[in-house]
């Protein structure tokens, strides 16, 4: 059975069609990049399934159930978390205590609480940021808190908007190590929208291309670096024609 | 880690020094002091009622007199019918009950609507003049213009215990004890995780939704506690000062609630506490030597600590605390 499956989701803007007749799945423990030219609908597609959104027409369903009508609250407490294109954050509170806010949601016993803070800090390498306010953070490792915080909320399903967004290049890559920890010893699944190729192929996940709305092409990277009408939309046309 | 510890130690030390000093006090002074303190203190009170939900929750209400002035008529109601032995009890448990209820009513309409801050203040003001006009208008039940007599309450239960507030010194350390009791409840409201979800939704309520956290709840949860303990302060101060009439629900009252915390400091419960004392006691003196001019001076005051502190005086005074704990670690560093 699939952890998520999507429908001929559809969604409209007085008449502009942001996404057309989506259909994709995933399985638990999978991670999916969503790539595609701005405004081809990845984060509508994304707001959609997290709950920020509601759909013109289609289906979503999360572990079996129907979530189409679900508002956000109830769709976070199945399991689905998401993280901001601009983080979002707890700016005056410190690192630990971000954390703490999406651990206690679990209603865990005060050990458990512990435990599981003290795992999201490390998995997310801010354990010795814990006590610094998190507006000090660099920008990458915001994304980072974020992205703790989605973990700590123990999400099923991580919907990453351009996680690697203002990162230097070694952020990038303990990043990429990251996801694929976390959809591989963890087991959750993602979802990421990312622009940087460089951290597409390194991650080594599934690729589904959007354009203008639409599920353009799909596959593993060398299928998708191989296809010409991928790079005729998103890669640059300069290629096609040498 | 450590920082936070020590800190919170040095905060409730404080406090507990300054319910000392509370306490000291008729020992030391008699007369007119012992009368308006309590008074004060439960001035205190309703500016930490105000307290949770501006600073701690983000969320500004022109309401809280209107809460106040519902627990001393409730008391006011009570103590006049006498209808039953522990009217005084009763009275004060009634103040708390009808004030939560109407601002949970309220505040479930309102927040589950997802209405905006600007608009809330709107109708936390409106509901101060309805408050109020009620109190004018239903005049069988609340004397109307006039206001009620209300007098000292008489504690007991059963045959077994008495004790009267007729006097001042009994009524200053029953005010006292219950106002401990307020503040300590208050103080483990904030620090449990209740509290902190509160915070998360002043720091940043599209996060907290995006946890899974129906912040619609705990807003309405925290506002009806706001109410009630403006409703338990509003009681007490009816039996206190043995009249209850309109004015106390007035949107001037609810102003002033707002002037206290926003000097003491909103994010401090200690400090907004100590903010209606002092700021209720600074207006009397200077009402008494210079009727003409005493709001202009608070108001100058007022004007003053919001420039200069951010957080208020409580919010100076951590700053300054902290300055000299890093001086003193570069001295000894040196």
């Amino acid at each position: 059975m699939h952890l998520l499956e999507i429908n001929n989701l559809s969604k409209s803007f007085k008449g502009l069609l942001a996404n057309d007749k989506i259909c994709m799945e995933l399985k638990l423990g999978e991670a999916r990049c969503i790539i595609g030219p701005n405004g081809a609908g990845k984060t509508t597609l994304i707001s959609m399934i997290s709950g920020h959104l509601f759909q013109s027409s289609g289906n979503i369903s999360f572990n079996g159930k129907n979530i189409g009508n679900f508002d956000l609250v109830k769709r976070v407490r199945l399991g689905i978390g998401r993280k901001f294109q601009t983080p979002t954050l707890f700016d005056n509170l410190t690192v630990y205590e971000n954390i703490e806010l999406s651990v206690i949601r679990n209603k865990y016993d005060n050990l458990k609480k512990f435990f599981k803070i003290d795992e999201t800090l490390k998995l997310i390498r801010l354990f010795d940021e814990k006590d610094v306010l998190a507006n000090t953070l660099s920008h990458g490792q915001r994304q980072w808190l974020e992205i703790g915080l989605l973990i700590g909320n123990n999400v099923k399903l991580l919907l990453l908007d351009e996680p690697t967004a203002g990162m230097t290049t070694e952020e990038t890559i303990a990043t990429t190590k990251l996801i694929n920890n976390l959809s591989g010893e963890k087991n959750l699944s993602i979802i990421v929208i990312e622009h940087d190729i460089n951290f597409v192929r390194e991650l080594g996940a599934q690729i589904t291309v959007l354009h203008l709305g639409k599920i353009f092409a799909e596959g593993n990277y060398n299928n998708i670096e191989n296809n010409r009408f991928v790079r005729e939309i998103y890669l640059g046309a300069p290629d096609v024609v040498n | 880690m450590q920082n936070t510890l020590t800190k919170i130690s040095g905060e409730t030390k404080f406090e507990f020094l300054i319910f000392l000093a509370l306490a000291l006090i008729p020992l030391v002074f008699s007369g007119y002091i012992l009368f308006i303190l309590p008074q004060y203190m439960l001035f205190g009170l309703l500016a930490v009622s105000l307290s949770i939900l501006w600073g701690f929750t983000g969320i500004v209400s022109f309401g809280q007199a209107g809460f106040f002035a519902i627990g001393a008529y409730a008391i006011g109601i009570v103590v006049k019918s006498n209808f039953l032995m522990n009217s005084a009890i009763l009275g004060i448990l009634l103040g708390i009950v009808f004030s939560a209820v109407v601002a949970g009513v309220v505040g479930y309409f309102l927040f589950s609507a997802k209405v905006k801050a600007t608009y809330f203040v709107l109708a936390t003001l409106a509901l101060s003049i309805i408050i109020e006009q009620l109190a004018k208008s239903q005049k069988e039940i609340t004397g109307g213009w006039n206001g009620l007599f209300v007098d000292r309450i008489l504690i007991n239960f059963g045959d077994l215990f008495e004790y009267s507030l007729f006097n001042d010194v009994p009524m200053y350390y029953f005010t006292l004890l219950l106002t401990i009791i307020a503040f300590v409840l208050i103080k483990f409201l904030i620090s449990s995780n209740f509290g902190k979800i509160l915070k998360g939704i002043r720091e940043n309520e599209d996060r907290i939704l995006a946890l899974g956290y129906n912040t619609s709840i705990y807003k309405t949860l925290i506002f009806c506690v706001s109410g009630a303990l403006a409703g338990f302060a509003g009681s007490i101060y009816g039996t206190h000062a043995g009249f209850v009439d309109p004015s106390l629900a007035r949107v001037l009252f609810s102003t002033e609630v707002i002037v206290w915390v926003a000097i003491g400091g909103r994010n401090s419960i200690i400090g907004s506490f100590l903010g209606g004392i002092l700021v209720a006691s600074l207006a009397n003196y200077l009402n008494s030597i210079t009727p003409e001019y005493w709001q202009l001076i608070i108001g100058i005051v007022f004007i003053a600590v919001v420039i200069l502190f951010k957080g208020g005086l409580a919010g100076g005074f951590e700053e300054i605390y902290y300055r000299l704990i890093t001086k003193k670690y570069a001295s000894a560093r040196n």
